[in-house]
């Protein structure tokens, strides 16, 4: 059991908030498949994706579930802040809308997340940040500002080069695990977002289940 | 399938009769109705006791709610009766009391985590959990069934429930995690009904846009028409079987996310472009048709068992070297010109057919192995048709009226020449005096023919 993708010590679950279109899913599918999603459709609800990462020498399995930016969905999406170890707040650089309604996102998240939920916000899109500085409708220090002034993480990154997003969600994972190393976040709270793997059964154990002969 | 959480006020339970069991102990009849699913379960006394004494330890129910124990003439009809009628009102307290937190004795007790969207997934979750690394690294497939299938996707549409988290095992993420590495699926309905329930397998649609590495998928018995969506199964599976499922087209399945199943208007975000084994065995196919153009580089075809007599537009297949189409409908009709359609072909089932020539095969210069066993080919000279194939050195000719001709074994070698050696025919090699014979009759034949003999050696 000691090698791929079995081999991790915990589970951290994260959420991916913001509105819609911004490029939630698309940061999820670079993180999970380092691969860009030219095309990506609304996203139904919530979608999921997962992938092991190291953290501080420890191997961590993030558990993300991307929710659906369009208010319709807003019952099912606000039902999974709820045992999140880590929210990513996305904004779109290049819609100022997006990151006005920040603050909302937050209020939602503060209230519905346990307070040692690690809350990291994106502005994403920043490929479109030409040099002239045409499309960027929210500048860097105006949201580092706001990231500040409510202590939040925060980078500017781009799902479509890839740019900063596995910085992103590391830097999420580090600090939940430092939370966890500081005795401030508890493991064993059904709300926490972080539990251990589960304890390995003995090679004795047969998994009951048919061979395919087919 | 039964939804406990959007059903909480439309949830009823009840103890209709009470029986006795062939060792004389009272069984009571429970049955439970979630708005309009309903099952049955079976407890007698001593269930409903240890139940109730987990639940006043646990959830602080009343001691006494519980009708007591009577040790003598406790089968008396009036005195179970009785009891039916306490233990019935016992549960419909339970049930009103602790709807809010639901505990896992009472789940249990009640079946609700064979039958209800929740408590399944709760119970599947754990197990995940715990095993599911396990499964994925050892086990070459898992299995589900409708039931688990549809309470995935109805759940998906759900918010999360306050039920729900009641442990971090039971975490729904659990599921999604391990379906998401998946390679191999088995989707297998057993039954008409589930458990001892209302519920059909086979009315309860879902989809499978959860199996996002899924390279294998087996569908036994599930009705197709119940699929909505096939997520991205169109990219990433290579290996498809739909058996005993009474497909009578392969583009039910193929396109089965499609609401018309109209194989003019496909495109090529349709297509199965990695799809290399398809098998439809067991179903009610009568033709191939066009449905092959989605599935372009399949490289084994397997039909068995089905109604097939016509076999359409099978040259846009150029990568098949398997096809099995054993126990169909096929004639001599049906197959003419087969060289025009599957010219590469390397191995070849028609056994269980209405073959009477084999003409149709002697222009398959790739074939290896060719089973034409139980049809009705009746003349030796038919077998001379296939007998310059130079690769083959697999044939079944057994079940054919030829094969109870005399010496039908020697004639074939005979036919076969220098080549007999390598023929297995029927499942077997040739003998060595099966090999002398075939050669005298040979000798005699040419001799016959006024032709001078040329003799060589065996190799």
């Amino acid at each position: 059991m000691s090698a791929g993708p079995y081999n991790y010590e915990y589970i951290f679950k994260y959420i991916i908030i913001g509105d819609m279109g911004v490029g939630k899913s698309c940061l999820l599918h670079q993180f999970t498949d380092k691969k860009f999603m030219a095309d990506c459709p609304h996203t139904i609800g919530v979608e999921f994706g997962t992938r092991i990462i190291d953290v501080a020498g420890q191997k961590v399995k993030l558990q993300i579930w991307d929710t659906a930016g369009q208010e319709r969905f807003r019952a099912v999406t606000r039902s999974y802040y709820r045992g999140a170890a880590g929210a990513l707040m996305v904004y779109d650089i290049t819609r100022r809308s997006t990151y006005n309604h920040l603050s909302s996102w937050l209020t939602d998240t503060r209230t519905l997340t346990n307070p040692s939920t690690v809350i990291f916000l994106i502005g994403n899109k920043c490929d479109l940040d030409s040099a002239d500085g045409s499309q960027r409708d929210v500048t860097y220090e105006e949201a580092k500002q706001f990231a500040d002034e409510n202590g939040l993480m925060f980078v500017e990154a781009s799902a479509k080069t890839g740019d900063n997003v596995e910085e992103a969600f590391l830097e999420t994972a580090k600090k939940i695990y430092q939370s966890i190393q500081d005795g401030r976040l508890d493991l064993n709270a059904a709300e926490s977002g972080v539990q251990h793997k589960p304890p390995q059964l003995g090679s004795d154990f047969t998994p009951n289940k048919d061979p395919c002969s087919c | 399938m039964a939804s406990f959480v959007k059903n909480q006020n439309n949830t009823s339970v009840s103890i209709p009769n009470v029986e006795l069991n062939p060792q004389g102990v009272a069984m009571y009849n429970i049955s439970v109705k979630v708005s309009d699913v309903t099952w049955f379960v079976q407890h007698r006394y001593s269930d409903f006791v240890d139940l109730h004494k987990k639940l006043v330890e646990d959830h602080s129910v009343a001691k006494d709610a519980l009708p007591p124990k009577k040790v003598i003439g406790n089968k008396d009809p009036q005195f179970l009766e009785k009891r039916r009628f306490g233990l019935e009102n016992y549960l419909k307290m339970l049930i009103s009391f602790l709807q809010r937190t639901m505990p896992q004795e009472l789940v249990v007790f009640l079946d609700f985590h064979k039958y209800d969207t929740l408590f399944l997934l709760n119970e599947l979750a754990s197990d995940l959990f715990l095993h599911g690394d396990l499964y994925l690294s050892s086990s070459k497939s898992f299995t589900l069934d409708s039931l688990q299938l549809h309470a995935i996707s109805e759940r998906l549409k759900q918010p999360c429930s306050s039920l729900e988290i009641q442990g971090k095992m039971q975490d729904f993420s659990h599921i999604l995690d391990f379906c998401s590495q998946l390679k191999t699926l088995h989707v297998q309905n057993c039954e008409e009904f589930v458990g001892r329930s209302s519920i059909k397998y086979n009315s309860l649609p879902f989809d499978l846009t959860i199996f996002k590495s899924l390279e294998k998928l087996c569908l036994t018995n599930v009705i197709v028409s119940n699929i909505f969506s096939v997520g991205s199964l169109r990219t990433s599976l290579k290996s498809l079987h739909v058996n005993n499922c009474r497909v009578t087209l392969m583009s039910e399945f193929l396109l089965c996310d499609e609401m018309h199943k109209n194989l003019e208007t496909v495109n090529s975000a349709h297509v199965w472009k990695d799809l290399i084994e398809v098998d439809f065995s067991r179903n009610n196919i009568s033709s191939i048709g066009n449905a092959v153009l989605l599935i372009p580089n399949a490289e084994k075809l397997v039909l068995a068992d089905n109604k097939i007599f016509d076999l359409g537009n099978m040259t846009v297949l150029s990568h098949l070297r398997v096809l099995n189409l054993s126990g169909n409908c096929l004639s001599d009709k049906s197959i003419e010109n087969l060289h025009q359609k599957i010219g590469k072909i390397v191995s070849l089932s028609m056994a269980q057919n209405s073959l009477q020539s084999l003409e149709d095969f002697s222009k398959l210069y790739a074939l290896e192995s060719l089973d034409v066993g139980s049809n009705s080919i009746k003349d030796i000279k038919k077998v001379e048709q296939i007998s310059s194939l130079p690769c083959l050195d697999y044939l079944v000719l057994t079940g054919n009226p030829v094969a109870t001709i005399v010496d039908y074994r020697i004639k074939v070698f005979e036919l076969f020449g220098d080549r007999a050696q390598d023929l297995c025919l029927d499942n077997e090699k040739p003998t060595q005096k099966e090999l002398d014979t075939a050669a005298v009759l040979k000798a005699l034949r040419i001799a016959k023919e006024g032709r001078s003999p040329i003799f060589s050696p065996p190799s």
